[in-house]
């Protein structure tokens, strides 16, 4: 876990330092407001932050309400420090949305049950963000955070200058795979199938279930790969694959209809048009027959 | 370095010990940030004296204290935390009395703290 430290007495934020470290944390430590939100723009967002209340220029508290006005994708938790007998007022410091206070001069040992009580609700609340964000039965992320992410890649991607791509993927017949073999089999062809799409998608690319049978997945940065390519992987991986069902032993074969849109930065597209140019050229390739890739019309 | 007093009256090792969950080395390198930051912060303190800047006395006591307080140096604690208040409600009356005490009190605290961690 990463903690920030906030602190601009240089001997209590070297024994902070010092004895979180020893506790084995990643540790930044910083001597003002101003270097601590610097620190949130960064690759590294800390998990847990413990700042001094009384500072030059910015205090402990409007850091804390810095911090909380921020959009972030996961939650910060905030300590401040407070000077035994100090004129501090707690209530102030819950009302700017700190967690806890620790009072200086302050015990290792309760300065490490402080912060594994924050280590707790951080990991809590990861674990909740895990399964609103997933999708239960084949681990992918679900269309509602899909959808948000996707967006906030279109947004990048305009601003980079990159184009970006969407594949759109439904597979064949599959209520007649439900109708013949039961929904227990249809869920493992849904977990085989997106076997295959994980498997053929790139690291910094990412799969979404889009619907029953219907997954999306979005190819970033398209200058060196084409994502046609990458569809047209996919879709002889799924070919390709023999599903064994679990109850008779029986084989099966499935095979998916793939639909390719590609947004570049001039179109000045939306999530929402991207989609459904998406949608069209799949649904263009069950009109011609199904297993194959359709590329959407640029625009 | 002859100690006005004896070390205990200084800090209290023990206490400051305990603090760090015995780990002596956390000590020795919180000593070694104090004794290169203290004249600093003393000058800072003194000169808010001398401005009558009585905000920055407030919080450059503060910061002592913090400082000191690591240690458990009781003695120099209260003497911030006396400057700190009258930084605070703006009597600045007996600042230098009380800063030429705390300047002293920081010193000794130095030495007795470099003398006591060095020792074994």
């Amino acid at each position: 876990m990463n903690i920030l430290i906030v602190e601009d007495d240089p001997v209590s934020r070297r024994l902070l330092e010092v004895t979180l470290k020893k506790f084995g944390y990643d540790v930044i430590a910083t001597s003002n407001g101003n270097e601590a939100l610097e620190v949130f723009q960064g690759p590294s967002v800390p998990s847990l932050v413990i700042s001094d209340w009384m500072m030059p220029g910015m205090d402990g508290l409007e850091l804390c309400r810095n911090i909380r006005g921020m959009k972030k994708s996961s939650y910060t938790y905030f300590i401040i420090l407070t000077a035994k007998g100090g004129k501090e007022d707690v209530i102030k410091g819950l009302d700017a949305g700190a967690d806890d206070f620790l009072t200086k001069p302050f015990n290792s040992e309760e300065l490490k049950y402080r912060v594994k009580i924050g280590e707790r609700i951080i990991n809590l609340e990861q674990r909740i963000l895990k399964l609103a964000t997933t999708d239960s039965l084949t681990g992918v992320l679900n269309r509602r955070a899909f959808m948000e992410r996707m967006n906030e890649e279109i947004h990048r991607a305009k601003r980079e200058g990159s184009p970006i791509s969407l594949i759109l993927m439904d597979i064949d017949h599959f209520k007649k795979v439900n109708d013949t073999y039961g929904h227990q089999t249809g869920d493992l062809v849904l977990q085989r199938v997106t076997d295959q799409l994980m498997d053929r998608s790139r690291a910094y690319d990412f799969v979404g279930r889009y619907g029953g049978e219907e997954f999306v997945i979005c190819v970033r940065s398209t200058e060196d790969i084409d994502p046609q390519s990458i569809a047209e992987r996919m879709r002889r991986n799924i070919e390709a694959q023999t599903i064994v069902t679990d109850q008779s032993n029986q084989t099966l074969r499935i095979t998916a209809s793939f639909g390719v849109g590609t947004s570049r930065p001039e179109y000045d597209d939306t999530l929402d048009s991207l989609i459904k140019r998406t949608d069209k050229a799949m649904y263009e390739a069950k009109k011609k027959g199904r297993n194959r890739v359709c590329v959407a019309r640029e625009k | 370095m002859a100690f006005s007093d004896d070390l205990s009256s200084i800090f209290d090792l023990e206490d400051a010990l305990e603090k760090v969950g015995g780990d002596k080395e956390i000590l020795e390198e919180i000593l070694v940030v104090f004794s290169e930051t203290y004249p600093y912060q003393l000058s800072e303190l003194k000169n808010a004296i001398d401005s009558g800047d009585a905000p920055i006395v407030e919080r450059a006591a503060h910061t002592l204290k913090g400082s000191v307080g690591a240690f458990s140096a009781k003695k120099a604690l209260e003497t911030a935390f006396q400057l700190e208040t009258m930084g605070r409600e703006g009597k600045l009356e007996e600042a230098a009395t009380v800063y030429s005490k705390l300047e002293q009190e920081v010193e000794e605290l130095d030495a007795a703290l470099k003398a006591t961690l060095s020792e074994s």
